[in-house]
């Protein structure tokens, strides 16, 4: 997909190719939202309201950066502001979504010590510091460097990289006691 | 758990059930028009010259008023005194004085 040829297209009146837009980053969203915002948010309202968002926002796009860097960038104010409404971060009880992490590289016994990791790591993840469980995820998301991650939080460098390390240390500890 | 089996882990971590938002999305923005910005440049200079013009021409014309139907030399001395922002010193209070002689000339 030609996504500059796409919003061009878009601005000059042809909607429908919107769905291009979605059908592309509907997956990636649902799963930034998920590992910022945790269980304690409905995942498709917050995808279905990043891209009505998005949809808003395009006439101030100016192709200086890529559309995914703008798409993360409002994602992650459209979760943190969601997440300041309800005044957590996430639900960290036991009846949380698990994250299915399905591999040809484990067997039934390695997957489901995976998936109890996995889960473990997941209400970890929502004991952290916003900032701190933004920047981790952003890392680990799609080979974000810490110029990307800076862009997107709309911060320094070095306090990506701060946040990032204090964010493991963290992590490793409450995973670790 | 050491650190690379963490950010593995982390990589790994998906939401669990497929989403498909499409229609509800289109359906919300057939129903928005867009607010395309043309892309005109502010030229901000001539938007103040523009602006400070309009400001002298409107004092100007009060003052022509003032004089022409109800001349009192307080009120327009007053009224120069208020667009020196409340300031005036003596010395701006003779300009003004001043400013007044060369209105008067012109009648």
């Amino acid at each position: 997909m030609n996504e500059e040829e796409v919003i061009r297209d878009i601005l000059a009146g042809n909607v429908n190719r919107y769905e291009e837009i979605v059908k592309e980053y509907q997956t990636i969203v649902a799963n930034l939202c998920f590992k910022i915002g945790g269980a304690g948010i409905d995942i498709a309202e917050m995808t279905q309201q990043v891209f009505v968002e998005l949809y808003m926002a395009l006439p101030r796009f100016q192709f200086k950066s890529k559309l995914s860097t703008f798409i993360y960038r409002l994602t992650v104010n459209v979760v943190c502001k969601e997440i300041k409404h309800l005044s957590r971060w996430v639900t960290p009880s036991e009846d949380i979504i698990a994250p299915e992490v399905p591999s040809d590289d484990y067997n039934a016994e390695q997957q489901i010590i995976r998936n109890e990791q996995a889960r473990q790591l997941h209400q970890a993840l929502g004991r952290l510091h916003p900032e701190q469980r933004t920047a981790l995820v952003l890392y680990t998301f799609n080979d974000f460097s810490y110029n990307d991650i800076a862009d997107v939080m709309q911060c320094s460098t070095a306090k990506v990289e701060s946040l990032i390390f204090r964010a493991r240390k963290n992590l490793k500890k409450m995973l670790n006691p | 758990m050491n650190d690379t089996d963490l950010i593995q882990q982390l990589r790994d971590m998906r939401y669990p059930t497929s989403i498909d938002v499409v229609a509800p999305v289109m359906e919300q923005v057939r129903n928005k028009p867009l607010l395309v910005p043309t892309h005109h440049t502010v030229n901000f200079r001539r938007v103040a010259s523009t602006v400070a013009a309009c400001l002298l021409l409107a004092v100007g014309t009060n003052i022509t008023l003032l004089y022409t139907h109800n001349y009192d030399e307080s009120k327009i001395s007053n009224m120069i005194a208020e667009v020196y922002n409340y300031n005036a010193s003596y010395a701006d209070m003779n300009e003004a004085s001043f400013g007044l002689g060369a209105i008067e000339s012109l009648y």
